[in-house]
């Protein structure tokens, strides 16, 4: 187990003799003797070692050059050999390669307070004195000792340079971090590794690193280049010494570990439905997500169906997805599966709109069904009768708090005010029901409100306030939901949304009929469909009557390496993928065509 | 009377039970079919719904570009018919469709309500529509046409999931709801309005669905969902006691049809010993034996018309003889 490497023991009889003849002793200690002289004196002396403590020493200051205790003149000082070999007693097996193979290796070690038995970082040293050749202990802060005594003996040491910001980089660049996937290539790469020399410098790098970071203050962490990969280096360290805990924890929360950092972000973000104000919060938002990995409760708010899949799988998916559009991101609430498809396709052609998730991208996706002629893009309206005329008018709206003409508060502020409800002076705010009850503002001026949990884009109950008083005028909303997303087999109507996307951004379009054609197309596309949910998911919702078919559009994501599509499902909210086979899709699409009695089928989209 | 047979899994396998299914109507136009009667509900091409009965023929609902049907047939009395316009224009799950119940033999048709989702009763006595705007189980008596009993769902956190509900002859209700952590309920609420809750699955990742045989019993399927999931699935008895165990998911329906029950397994190792991944199984409740009835590689669709069962597998249909 310490058996040492003869060229390193030549090197170090000459410059550590002391150190030397520990490793001897040792190595007699727990190889030989034990099986030899009788194990009863060897184990006697293993716990004499292991036992070793420093507190019963004396401090000498080292920097206190004038000091008696303190001569070089008069003393000589080595390291006291049963405080090295308690030190190396508790060696483990990568370090005492390490060491093997860098005599000066061990003074660095103990100066980095990595092999210290003691937490104040001292090591214990004998004082001998040349003309009566006694011996005293004591102990000395271990950076000032080796310093003092042993520098010149290890001259290339370096240590300022090991631990500069440039070291630390290059570490992070080499770390393993970046190369693993699974667990089991994880443990073999983590072997190798940790064989490698590097990995005793980037566990003192490491450790080095977590020093420097928790002597910062808030503000200058943030400043720092070091902030991004810090908890990349506490996880390094922490399990640096045990590579399968290291990797069972490190296979659990990565699966890209190419793009780590970014598809994590992507993909917790939405989980936790909103952005991270700190680093805090995200790491919360983290340690949540791992605690429920069984099933993705997380989502539970959302839109999905029950039982979710488990967090991992998801995550997995989205590793072999070829397509993270970032308006998955920021999913609307949209009432009507086809035109969340739609605002799937325009935000991912739509190169203004498709790096927001913003507000902005639901005013321009409906600016843009309103230019392609489509009488109610959102399909909700809001109408009233003429206060004279008796006639029944209505507005295009939708529910979101924005300036744009035809946003609910702007339709209604203006209804109100032309039908002399309220004063033309007044505005109307859209808030919050359960907040506006604790304000003030509710007595004041006009008020529109609604409960968030039962509201989309394009639909929402609303209750109106005009100074505090609940106004009992004659509204009403209409909810058409009709949506010409495709044609129909003989209609020859162009204002189809599939249409006017193809128009407009001068789109292809082609039929899917195999793998082949799937996997190239989907590198350079969107590959969508409609289909039944029957054929799609049958294990939860499976037929209960003939021909049954419930209509769902869909994307098409990836390909995993067992060759499952990875299927974004529009009933279900983002990134809830599911994994179905090729039979599947095809079954399901080729049902809902025959059941709709259109051709429609699998297409890619693309440029 | 109440042990679990899973020892006597498979003891007698019969795959002669099953025969392939040739309607003499086009088989994605055929919505209804009753055998015994000989009458069937057709979607023709121009999207009409048509009754047929031997040579006679009546059209219920006239063409329209954009209509699509569902039938419900699993008593003798009555068929409840979902209408769901729009069916190309507004591809939406929770969108409201029309409901209708007809007589069998089609000389009446009236309209019963709106919902999202409906469901008939065996007995032909109420008919349960599932309403997600509501966020309620509307429950109708088939007779009076009104709405006898509102049961609000409460469960806005789950849009998707729907509940299961099953109706007795005296009006009873047996109906399964999610819990605030998303584990399944199953309730019952007795003709005197008094509810009671029956069990909860031990996690999101069960659910359960259940079915009333000819005596009005309740048989429930307990099944795990994930594939990770190593806990077993269960069909119990009216008295919540185990039937029938498994560590194998129990995908999809149960059906109850006189002293049988029916269900799917899905077999998760594939071996010389299990060749295919999902099989229908019957439960002989006289007997006390499970038998196997049919396998394949694709799930198996078991769909209860006319008071027969018909399984639907791989784009092919097939009848319970």
């Amino acid at each position: 187990m310490r058996i040492l490497h003869r060229s390193w023991q030549n090197l170090l009889v000459s410059f550590f003799k002391p150190i030397a003849s520990a490793f001897i002793l040792i190595t007699l200690l727990t190889q030989v003797s034990l099986a030899q002289t009788g194990y009863k004196e060897a184990l006697k002396k293993l716990l004499e070692i292991n036992q070793f403590a420093t507190k019963d020493f004396k401090f000498l200051d080292l920097t206190l050059k004038k000091s008696y205790q303190f001569n070089k003149k008069v003393y000589d000082y080595r390291i006291n050999k049963d405080y090295l070999n308690s030190v190396l007693f508790e060696l483990s097996p990568h370090l005492s390669k390490y060491v093997s193979k860098r005599p000066c290796s061990l003074l660095e070690l103990i100066e980095q307070g990595i092999l210290n038995k003691d937490k104040d970082n001292v090591v214990v040293l004998d004082r001998i004195n040349r003309r009566s050749q006694s011996i005293r202990q004591f102990k000395a802060d271990s950076k000032v000792a080796l310093k003092a005594l042993f520098k010149t003996q290890c001259k290339n040491i370096g240590l300022e340079y090991k631990f500069s910001k440039y070291k630390f980089n290059q570490f992070l660049k080499k770390s393993f971090f970046t190369q693993k996937s699974d667990y089991s290539s994880c443990v073999n790469d983590f072997r190798n590794f940790s064989n490698n020399s590097d990995f005793i410098e980037n566990l003192q790098m490491s450790k080095q690193s977590i020093k420097i970071w928790s002597s910062m203050t808030k503000s200058t962490r943030k400043q720092s280049s070091l902030s991004l990969p810090m908890s990349k280096v506490i996880d390094f360290y922490q399990y640096a010494v045990n590579g399968k805990k290291l990797c069972r924890q490190y296979s659990q929360t990565i699966a890209q570990p190419k793009n780590f950092p970014e598809i994590k972000e992507k993909f917790i973000k939405p989980i936790c439905q909103k952005s991270f104000k700190n680093s805090g919060e995200r790491k919360k938002c983290i340690r949540e997500f791992h605690k429920l990995r069984s099933t993705c409760e997380l989502f539970q708010n959302a839109s999905s169906i029950l039982p979710h899949d488990s967090c991992e799988q998801h995550i997995r998916r989205l590793s072999f997805s070829k397509k993270i559009s970032p308006a998955t991101t920021c999913w609307p609430k949209i009432w009507s599966e086809s035109r969340k498809l739609a605002y799937y396709l325009f935000t991912h052609f739509s190169k203004e709109h498709s790096m927001s998730c913003d507000l902005e991208n639901y005013v321009a996706f409906i600016d843009f069904l309103s230019d392609g002629a489509f009488e109610t893009p959102m399909g909700s309206q809001v109408c009233y009768e003429h206060r004279f005329t008796k006639i029944e008018h209505c507005k295009n709206t939708f529910f979101v708090d924005s300036k744009h003409p035809s946003s609910i508060k702007e339709v209604l502020g203006n209804t109100l005010s032309t039908q002399k409800i309220i004063p033309k002076s007044m505005k109307c705010n859209f808030v919050n029901e359960n907040k506006i009850i604790l304000t003030s503002q509710a007595n004041n001026g006009c008020q529109i409100t609604y409960l968030p949990a039962l509201c989309s884009l394009n639909k929402c109950p609303l209750k109106i306030f005009i100074n505090g008083k609940r106004s009992n005028y004659d509204l009403k909303f209409k909810y058409n939901f009709k949506f010409s997303f495709l044609s129909r087999r003989k209609s020859k109507n162009l204002n189809t949304f599939i249409d006017i996307i193809k128009r407009r951004f001068k789109l292809k379009q082609t039929f899917i009929q195999n793998t082949t054609l799937l996997k190239k197309k989907m590198n350079e596309g969107i590959i969508y469909g409609i289909s039944c949910l029957e054929d799609l998911l049958p294990t939860k919702y499976p037929r209960q009557t003939f021909a049954q078919c419930n209509a769902t559009s869909f994307t098409i994501l990836g390909i995993t390496p067992e060759t499952k599509l990875i299927t974004q499902l529009m009933i279900e909210d983002i990134n809830f993928t599911r994994e179905l086979s090729w039979e599947q899709i095809k079954q399901g699409v080729n049902n809902f065509s025959e059941q709709s009695k259109t051709r429609w089928t699998l297409y890619a989209l693309y440029r | 009377m109440h042990f679990i047979v899973s020892l006597l899994f498979f003891s007698l396998s019969s795959f002669c039970k099953v025969a392939p299914f040739l309607p003499k109507h086009s088989i994605q136009n055929l919505k209804a079919f009753d055998e015994d009667l000989d009458s069937s509900f057709i979607q023709t091409t121009q999207n009409s719904l048509v009754f047929s009965h031997g040579l006679k023929k009546k059209t219920l609902f006239k063409e329209q570009a954009d209509q699509q049907f569902q039938i419900f047939n699993n008593n003798k009395n009555w068929v409840l018919i979902e209408r769901s316009a729009d069916f190309i224009e507004d591809i939406n799950f929770r969108k409201k469709n029309e409901y209708f119940i007809a007589t069998t033999d089609a000389q009446k048709l009236q309209k019963i309500g709106d919902g999202n989702f409906g469901q008939i009763h065996a007995n032909g006595k109420y008919i349960s529509l599932i309403n997600f705007q509501r966020d309620s189980i509307d429950i109708y008596s088939t007779f009076t046409k009104k709405r006898v009993k509102l049961i609000s769902r409460n469960s806005r956190k789950n849009p998707l999931s729907i509940p299961q509900v099953k109706i007795t002859q005296s009006g009873d209700i047996f109906y399964t709801l999610k819990d605030q952590s998303n584990r399944d309920v199953l309730y019952y609420v007795s003709s005197k309005n008094k509810k009671t809750k029956l069990y909860t699955t031990k996690n999101p990742t069960h659910h359960l669905k259940t079915c009333l045989d000819s005596k009005e019993n309740l048989f429930v399927k307990v099944s795990h969902i994930q594939s990770s999931d190593k806990s077993r699935s269960f069909i119990l008895d009216s008295s919540l006691q185990p039937l029938y165990s498994t560590s194998s998911k129990l995908a999809g329906n149960i059906i109850c049809l006189g002293n049988k029950v029916y269900f799917v397994q899905e077999n998760e190792v594939i071996s010389e010993l299990h060749p295919k991944r999902f099989s229908t199984l019957e439960f002989d409740l006289e007997k006390n034996e499970v038998l196997k009835i049919f396998e394949k590689d694709s799930f198996i669709h078991m769909i209860q018309q006319g008071g027969k069962v018909y399984f639907l597998s791989e784009g092919k249909y097939y009848k319970l003889l």
